[in-house]
């Protein structure tokens, strides 16, 4: 049994801060990252694979302290996989704003010894993507033979493609969007607002000790759950089902199978996520528009010189594949290689993590072409 | 069957470096073959999951959608040609399809089967549905939804304002490419369309 272990990178500090969209500067800033195969001499076989918002640097295989926990994404990352990792080198890098190693809301601030907690910045996907950058460029890697992500790993993945256009030969946005749709914006606010109305939270300032008791969080949770799935995976799963008992109890327990796999999802997540972290990558995702950011999608992506494999999930809502198509039209008229591939699935939004045949067999293609 | 797209006669009239949209692509021959006669910069649309794999492994841009709503999504112009290679027998609304490709395209070039053919008219004389080579395909399972015969498309094209500019017919027992389409003679037809009232 391979195990991987967690690295830790350590850069921007001052005065070489980052400089955020929001003006405000982040440094020193540690990147927990985990690679996957070798780099080769001319460091010509690099994939970054951006996770998504509940993600974290372990992409595949298992780890030393949790062996029972395959990576986010084993099912398409390892030896003879979609992406082989006897061929690639492959690199996943926890978020900054996150919660699994890198620097956000829980880190310590250097300048007061204390949690970042509030007062860590608000951050971009612009901010994350060029946080990366630095890790990249410590690899000396002058050239990245892909960058692939899903939902919030596919926004990086296309700033990656805009802001470093002589970097990425190729670029993978899987189940992901040009901006946030307002659905998608009002469930993560509705999110937001269950944690930040949680008396435990206390404006941030929570015990750690009450840090796995936070209802918020499981509530946000449960919602963003529900928008990953789609109703016919639900009806599928659990059904109208029962629990436990064989008819209705007329009260207010957990009594449908599907109640009780929300709570399930709301509690696991409570205990390895940080409440902070969530609003600060909510908001990233919020803020994520490239139109807004570059005037239009023909001026964000003229300069583009990637070769795009855009892939949408059929019966995903929440991110719908009419978001990648706009993106493979713009393309299309701005002369660039792409691809458009629209997966069909039932399970929803969350399809891109689950073994999939069409998406192994299309991401190997492309990656071999 | 050999595409008689990939005829000399036929892609050396395409000019080279053109934008191409290949609608119903397929696993991406026929613009796999122009790219490397002509270095076309060509787009496939097609449905199937298994010809959209196969286009991306030979890194053929394409863009899984049905044809129709693909047509939808480009604006006026956006291409330089636009190839209907047997696809056309399978569209629900063909001159739609013609109208909205000369619209987004300046060039058509379209390629379908004759179903007055002299084999499928005997066939038909016989009683049966017709089964030639070309058209393999039973009553029941066959893709092909609208029947169309040169003398009707020709026709259409005449009542829809849509200018023929050069036109073939390709025979049954070779794909050799003959001028001024017979419409008992030939197995199928190759038509090069503009739009009307233009002559750029």
């Amino acid at each position: 049994m391979m195990f991987i272990e967690t690295q830790y990178f350590q850069g921007f500090f001052p005065p070489h801060e980052l400089k955020l969209a929001s003006g405000e500067t982040l440094g020193p800033i540690t990147l927990a990252y985990e690679t996957y195969g070798s780099l080769n001499t001319d460091a010509s076989n690099a994939i970054l694979v951006c996770h998504a918002l509940s993600g974290n640097a372990r992409l595949a295989h298992r780890s030393a302290e949790n062996p029972d926990q395959l990576g986010w994404w084993d099912s398409y990352v390892g030896k003879g996989k979609a992406i082989d990792t006897d061929r690639f080198f492959v690199i996943c890098i926890n978020t900054i704003g996150g919660c699994s190693g890198s620097t956000g809301p829980s880190s310590i601030d250097p300048k007061t010894q204390q949690p970042y907690r509030l007062t860590f910045p608000v951050i971009t996907i612009f901010d994350m993507v060029r946080s990366q950058k630095a890790l990249i460029d410590h690899f000396g890697i002058q050239q990245l033979y892909a960058v692939v992500g899903g939902s919030m790993g596919g926004m990086q993945a296309l700033e990656w493609a805009i802001q470093y256009p002589e970097l990425v030969t190729r670029c993978i946005p899987i189940a992901s969007t040009y901006s946030l749709p307002p659905q998608a914006m009002a469930f993560d606010a509705v999110g937001r607002h269950a944690i930040t109305s949680d008396e435990i939270w206390k404006k941030g300032q929570y015990d750690s000790e009450d840090s796995d008791q936070m209802k918020g969080l499981s509530i946000a949770r449960m919602i963003g759950h529900i928008t990953y799935l789609s109703d016919e995976s639900l009806k599928a799963k659990f059904g109208r089902k029962l629990q436990e008992k064989n008819d209705y109890g007329y009260n207010f327990d957990t009594e449908f199978q599907i109640e009780s796999y929300l709570k399930y999802q709301g509690d696991k997540f409570v205990s390895r996520f940080d409440a902070n972290s969530y609003l600060y990558l909510t908001k990233a995702l919020s803020y994520f528009d490239l139109e807004k950011s570059y005037g239009s999608l023909e001026n964000a992506f003229q300069n583009c010189r990637s070769r795009f494999l855009l892939i949408a999930i059929s019966s995903d809502w929440i991110y719908p594949p009419e978001q990648s198509r706009k993106i493979v039209d713009v393309l299309i008229g701005l002369d660039k290689e792409v691809a458009y591939c629209q997966i069909e699935s039932s399970v929803g939004h969350d399809a891109f993590l689950i073994h999939n045949e069409v998406l192994i067999g299309t991401i190997n293609g492309f990656l071999e072409s | 069957m050999s595409n008689p797209l990939f005829d000399p006669q036929i892609y050396d009239l395409i000019p080279a470096q053109v934008k191409v949209l290949d609608l119903g692509c397929g696993s991406g021959e026929l613009l796999a073959h122009l790219s490397k006669k002509k270095s076309i910069r060509g787009y496939g649309i097609d449905l199937n999951e298994a010809n959209i794999q196969a286009c991306v492994r030979k890194r053929i841009r394409v863009y899984q959608s049905t044809i129709e709503s693909a047509l939808t999504r480009f604006s006026d112009n956006s291409f330089d040609i636009i190839i209907l290679s047997q696809t056309l027998q399978e569209m629900r609304d063909p001159l739609w399809v013609i109208e909205q490709s000369l619209r987004v395209g300046q060039t058509a070039i379209v390629s379908f089967p004759n179903f007055a053919y002299w084999q499928i008219r005997l066939q038909l004389l016989m009683g049966k549905v017709p089964k030639t080579k070309h058209l393999p395909y039973s009553w029941h399972d066959t893709p092909n939804i609208r029947i169309i015969t040169i003398a009707d498309f020709e026709a259409i094209c005449q009542t829809n304002g849509i200018q023929i500019e050069r036109s073939f017919s390709y025979s049954n027992f070779n794909t050799s490419i003959s001028a001024s389409p017979s419409n008992f003679w030939s197995q199928g037809a190759i038509y090069f369309l503009k739009k009307g009232g233009k002559n750029d």
